[in-house]
């Protein structure tokens, strides 16, 4: 049965069928395969039923925000001001990338939207100042990757969903991973521009006044954090309705620009993204069901008791295994058609749902920048609008080891990501 | 039929105008509900529900732009090693798949909204919304995105058969590097177009 699901799925995937419909084309064969009841009948129910998810509604709404913060101008003003403040290091401007991406990934919830924005104001700096271009395309994509690690986080959504794992304990588990992977990139610059000093390019001018003036540009991001996050915390409102919160504030930022071209292009960007998402989730809902139903998930959990490995062996396997899947799978539909099969297995073997979700978000993370499939790696090249993709994988590369030292802390410290979570909600 | 599919392309548009704003409205909604809550204490209920129809009508007016701009997620990995016949033969089955499913699930959502009419379901919460109303509307979106699928499938096909290969990748292709690329890039040109005329 284990078998037949793999072939099927792994054919289907690999003939670059649309994966929404691969995960239904699966359960459909198993269903037709194995099961007693036409479990197909249900798929409208389903499908209803995922579609009106309250907790996915958060999704779009994320997507939404990203789209008004993307035209509102706000990360330009946060670059100038990170510039101002981490530029003396070692690295320069590559700080400002790594740190205006932490401080973006904090308000927005998603890796793409985080580089493409940051790129977008970074790359024209390269030339200007002389910096070594791979290096400095890596420190883009690589601290775009932060998006989903840091709250608020799509991917985190979707994995809460689907574990039914409180999402608001997720949050605050992602937030000192985030911060200390966002080091562990800083840390990445320093050693290389020590170790070649001509990567690091000309220091833009600064002074402590500028520094002092530059203070208010920061004040927008915070105060949408502030509403997202701390509405959550503070017990205003649920994640759906703090997504809806930073709407209406990243509108009324955006207030000025507000024009009906800019709206309808808002919409047909959100709703491209929120439809693939949702196609995507309507297959893998009723290929879950399916596979509860007829039993698979069982099958698998029997079957890793069986091999006979220790938990942290089984946990390493699992960690090869998406580092191997991300390196070929756009990472959303490779996070939703694996979750729900791998994290039952992993709780199951005593780990925490809540670090087993900031470990996914890190492989997933990884994903992004691993070669030959790295959706951040074609943000930044795409942005630049020059030279080789070549150029992007080579730079991320320091920053998949920096990725992989996180993961390995993480395993080694679960307490990185859940003390904070423990103090305060558990 | 290449107009019957631009006309498509205006629908499938508007249809995401449409969703987004759905789904905008239901943000105030929310907004409004969260204040009123905060403020006077009292709860007009309802708006996580009407929220939850807002996504699912605004998701199922959109799966057709999505996939008349080739925005459902493919897996390529493999498909770009592959010579030009054998992509386009894998364009023209994806896109068939993806149809005959989407068909599948708008066929049975249909059974969910006539059942939901034979009985008068109204949904167990406070405001007991009369569920044929959001299903109607979600069914619609699902019953378009069948039509213009079935459109796309049947000028992709067209092309097939006539050795018209340029064509099957144009409307069928899975976006290849270059081509998220250029749209990135379009998009950041319009951006800019739009910030200079500020």
């Amino acid at each position: 049965m284990i078998g037949a699901t793999i072939v099927i799925l792994l054919g289907l995937l690999a003939l670059s069928v649309p994966v929404a419909s691969v995960l239904g084309v699966v359960g459909l064969s198993l269903d037709h395969l194995f099961s007693f009841l036409p479990l197909r009948l249900a798929i409208g129910e389903l499908s209803w039923a995922v579609s009106t998810d309250v907790i996915l509604v958060a999704v779009p709404l994320y997507i939404l925000l990203g789209e008004f913060l993307l035209r509102s101008g706000i990360a330009e003003r946060m670059y100038g001001a990170m510039t101002h403040w981490l530029s003396w290091l070692p690295g320069g401007l590559m700080h400002s990338n790594v740190g205006t991406c932490t401080m973006f990934s904090a308000v927005s919830g998603s890796s793409v939207a985080t580089a493409a924005t940051i790129g977008t104001i970074a790359v024209g700096e390269i030339r200007r100042y002389g910096y070594n271009e791979r290096f400095f395309l890596g420190t883009v994509a690589a601290g775009g990757t932060l998006g989903i690690l840091i709250p608020p986080s799509i991917n985190m959504i979707v994995y809460g969903v689907l574990t039914e794992t409180s999402i608001p304990q997720l949050y605050l588990a992602g937030m000192v991973p985030g911060l200390v992977l966002a080091s562990l990139f800083a840390v990445t610059v320093i050693i290389g521009c020590v170790a070649r000093p001509h990567w690091g390019g000309r220091r833009p001018e600064t002074s402590w006044s500028m520094r002092w003036r530059s203070l208010p540009d920061l004040i927008p991001p915070l105060v949408i954090f502030v509403v997202v996050i701390g509405s959550i915390y503070g017990g205003i409102a649920t994640p759906t309705e703090s997504a809806a919160l930073g709407v209406i504030i990243a509108m009324a930022l955006t207030a000025r620009r507000l024009s009906w071209p800019m709206l309808r292009a808002v919409a047909e960007g959100a709703m491209r993204s929120t439809a693939m998402i949702m196609a995507i989730l309507v297959g893998a809902y009723f290929l879950n069901f399916v596979l509860s139903s007829i039993g698979l998930a069982g099958r698998v959990n029997e079957f890793v008791l069986d091999v006979g490995l220790t938990p942290m062996g089984t946990l390493m396997v699992v960690v090869l295994f998406y580092l191997v899947l991300g390196m070929f799978m756009e990472t959303l539909s490779m996070m939703i058609a694996t979750v729900p099969l791998i994290t039952p297995v992993i709780i199951g073997l005593g780990f925490d749902p809540v670090w087993f979700g900031v470990l996914v978000m890190l492989l997933v993370e990884t994903a992004l920048i691993t070669p030959p499939v790295g959706v951040n790696l074609y943000v930044v090249h795409g942005v630049r609008g020059r030279g080789q993709l070549h150029d992007v994988m080579v730079g991320a590369a320091p920053f998949v080891v920096a990725l992989l030292a996180m993961i390995g802390l993480l395993i080694a410290f679960p307490q990185i990501a859940l003390f904070v979570p423990e103090a305060l909600m558990r | 039929m290449d107009r019957l599919l631009a006309l498509s392309h205006r629908v499938a548009r508007a249809g995401t105008w449409f969703g987004g704003g759905l789904l905008v409205a239901a943000s105030f909604l929310i907004g409004i509900d969260v204040a009123i809550r905060k403020l006077f204490n009292l709860s007009i209920g309802g708006a996580d529900e009407l929220s939850g129809y807002a996504l699912a009508i605004a998701s199922a007016w959109a799966f057709a732009y999505a996939l008349l701009e080739r925005g459902h997620v493919r897996i390529d990995s493999l498909y770009v090693a592959l010579p030009r016949r054998a992509r386009t033969v894998l364009d023209v089955f994806g896109l068939a798949v993806f149809v005959a499913f989407m068909a599948l699930v708008a066929w049975r959502g249909f059974g969910v909204f006539s059942e939901s009419v034979k009985l008068d379901a109204h949904s167990m919460s406070p405001i007991a919304t009369p569920l044929v109303y959001p299903q109607a509307l979600w069914v619609a979106g699902l019953v378009v995105f069948v039509l213009i699928g079935s459109l796309l499938l049947a000028r992709v096909l067209v092309a097939f058969v006539t050795g018209d290969a340029a064509t099957v990748h144009r409307l069928a292709g899975s976006r290849s590097v270059t081509e998220e690329i250029g749209q990135e890039a379009r998009h950041l040109g319009e951006r800019r177009e739009e910030e200079r005329g500020e």
